[in-house]
């Protein structure tokens, strides 16, 4: 009988304390592998990404509502920018080139976008990554042409069974509930998915809003009077200095529009941090408590070790009579601790990654962002090394205890 | 020899007072020779024992085991020589409750040099009459046979020398008898010296080489505790 049998037995006798410690350790090390692996993933997806977009030209309101709106199909457009504006801001030297859209309406839960057809050619959903419509890639049809015509994103049209050649009435307002268009518009094409929130959004021909029954008169002149015409926003590409960095006069330009009370250039790799900064105390407080989970968990295991030791006072002195060492009982106390908190961490990374697979689900669906479970993070980098340091400290005093035995007076309690 | 003790002496301290409780001017025991102690209860026949175990350390004197003096070993080193050449035998047996009887015979050899294997160990356990209780834990198993499985245990290491503290003290005269004469034989057999402990007459008879502790231990002859 070798060392690590003695460990793996003694850790069997104590089975029951052995597995609720390992379970706690590894449902704490799951939680906070998942909460940072999401959480850098989402960083990563709002703030490194930018989507393919260099800036918005979006109306005077809220900088991020307008982000969200255009960008992520959340929230509502704070009001309107006139298209004449559009065209001048398109004609700055800055500017490579501009896609303008209208939101504000929905079908089936999903938001319906109108926008220029030149979006699926021209559009970068991430740097340098186009939208296809190519079978191979997963998509289906084409692109709109005609005013009745849409494109859906893949996540809508798998969520709402969407085939090229089925039609749907738009909805106005961007929940359920509002006006239902008389109009019928045709799918005649699926976007492959891209793994952003373009999935979610279903896409009309720019002018089609316009034209919708029930709009207005108004809005229904704006689609043959440019001057009277009005745009949610556009997606701007700022031109390119040398080493691919943006244009340096987009400041002035920025500085410009936001001096105007017609609109304002947002650029969403300034504005998305401040998403963070409001919300990031979520995910802190998720991560104290993951933390906290582990170091009860850590508790757990030094008080399992300590009142096991008490039972196996004996055991442990018969040991040291039959020729163990005090070295020899201290380490195996120790490494039935190691054992038991790598057990866990390794349990717990791989629960971890299942965690972060259902989320990542729950975030596509929600957000059409596409997050993978595979994705390794910090906390995978560092849980096993500090789990184990961890776990070192807890078995440590134990350890001690047991190196401290003495052997005549411990087996003579028992005779 | 086996075990030479010249001049030792032995100190229990309870608190601020010093009891003298062993005092052995000279004792012997030689390879293969097996010798039973008598002597009334506190005489100190049990701490003799866990001197030549290594588990006390002696005041003063020499104690030399398997030609090594122990007084001036460290304690890992003490623990070494015991896991070598020592194997112990306690009157409530002290096996390991969680292990099978095979399990706790091979722990017998865990931690000694030499490579017991697993045949050995099956050997022994046959040759003591537990050939098909290999599997039983402690609480399955009979006195007598956790006796047995005991003496497996102690000789699956082949040690120079098993010490046996009042082995049947806790079986009936007729397993007690069993069990003397199946560690007798086991002892002559795996050719180890054996020093039995014990109070019983009967058992201490069927020895040809009895030592009295009563004039051994020259505390006693003194009139007890100093």
């Amino acid at each position: 009988m070798n060392f690590g049998a003695l460990v793996i037995k003694s850790l069997r006798q104590h089975w029951l304390s052995t597995v609720l410690a390992m379970v706690s350790i590894a449902l704490g090390v799951a939680l906070v592998n998942a909460v940072v692996s999401l959480r850098e993933q989402t960083h990563r997806s709002f703030t490194e990404e930018g989507l393919g977009v260099d800036a918005v030209l979006g109306p005077k309101g809220s900088p991020l509502q307008i982000i969200l709106n255009s960008m992520y199909h959340l929230e509502e457009m704070p009001g309107k920018i006139k298209w004449t504006y559009y065209r001048k801001v398109l004609n700055d030297e800055v500017v490579a080139n501009g896609i303008p859209f209208i939101t504000g309406h929905c079908y089936g839960g999903f938001r319906v976008n109108a926008i220029e057809a030149r979006f699926f050619s021209d559009f970068e959903f991430l740097p340098g990554r186009h939208f296809s419509f190519d079978p191979v890639d997963g998509g289906q049809g084409r692109m709109f042409q005609a005013h009745d015509e849409a494109v859906a994103g893949a996540e809508a049209a798998r969520s709402l069974h969407l085939q090229p050649g089925m039609s749907f009435n738009p909805v106005c307002g961007v929940n359920p509930g509002g006006m239902v268009h008389r109009d019928r518009i045709r799918f005649v094409g699926i976007l492959a998915p891209t793994g952003t929130p373009h999935d979610r959004a279903i896409y009309i021909p720019l002018t089609t809003f316009y034209t919708l029954s029930g709009h207005s008169s108004e809005i229904q002149e704006m689609a043959v009077n440019e001057e009277r015409r009005e745009i949610s926003g556009a997606y701007l590409k700022i031109k390119r200095i040398r080493g691919g960095a943006l244009h340096p006069g987009i400041q002035d330009l920025k500085y410009n529009l936001n001096q105007s009370s017609q609109a304002q250039l947002i650029i969403p790799n300034e504005v998305l941090p401040q998403l963070f900064g409001i919300i990031g105390w979520v995910d802190r407080v998720l991560l104290g408590v993951a933390l906290l989970v582990t170091l009860l968990a850590l508790l757990f295991l030094f008080v399992a070790l300590v009142s096991a030791l008490r039972e196996r006072r004996r055991d442990l002195a018969l040991l040291r009579c039959l020729g163990a060492t005090r070295r020899t009982v201290f380490g195996l106390i120790l490494s039935e601790s190691l054992f038991i908190t790598a057990g866990g961490a390794i349990t717990g990374l791989l629960l971890g990654h299942g965690l972060v697979m259902i989320g990542c689900e729950l975030i596509r669906v929600e957000t059409g962002l596409r997050f993978s479970a595979g994705y390794l993070s910090t906390a995978d980098i560092y849980s096993l090394p500090v789990i184990l340091a961890l776990g070192f400290f807890a078995g440590l005093i134990p350890a001690i205890q047991a190196y401290r035995l003495g052997v005549l007076n411990n087996l003579k309690s028992i005779s | 020899m086996v075990v030479a003790i010249k001049n030792l002496t032995v100190h229990y301290r309870t608190g601020t007072e010093t009891f003298t409780v062993l005092d052995i001017p000279e004792w012997f025991v030689g390879r293969e020779e097996q010798v039973a102690i008598s002597g009334p209860s506190g005489s100190g026949k049990s701490t003799l024992l866990n001197v030549i175990a290594g588990l006390l350390t002696p005041a003063y004197g020499s104690v030399i085991i398997c030609g090594r003096e122990l007084t001036g070993l460290g304690e890992a080193a003490r623990d070494r020589l015991r896991a070598a050449h020592l194997a112990y035998i306690f009157q409530t047996f002290n096996l390991l409750q969680g292990y099978t009887a095979i399990e706790n015979v091979l722990l017998g050899a865990t931690f000694s040099q030499g490579k017991a294997t697993r045949n050995a160990a099956l050997t022994l356990l046959d040759e003591v009459g537990l050939g098909h209780r290999l599997h039983h834990k402690p609480a399955e198993l009979s006195i007598g046979e956790q006796q047995r499985v005991a003496i497996a245990r102690a000789l699956v290491k082949q040690p120079r020398l098993i010490l046996a503290d009042e082995p049947t003290g806790s079986l009936d005269p007729r397993h007690a008898d069993e069990v003397i004469a199946l560690l007798r034989r086991s002892c002559r057999k795996h050719r180890c010296a054996l020093i039995v402990v014990s109070h019983e007459p009967g058992v201490v008879s069927a020895f040809e080489r009895r030592d009295d502790f009563s004039r051994l231990n020259r505390v006693m002859t003194r009139g007890g505790n100093e």
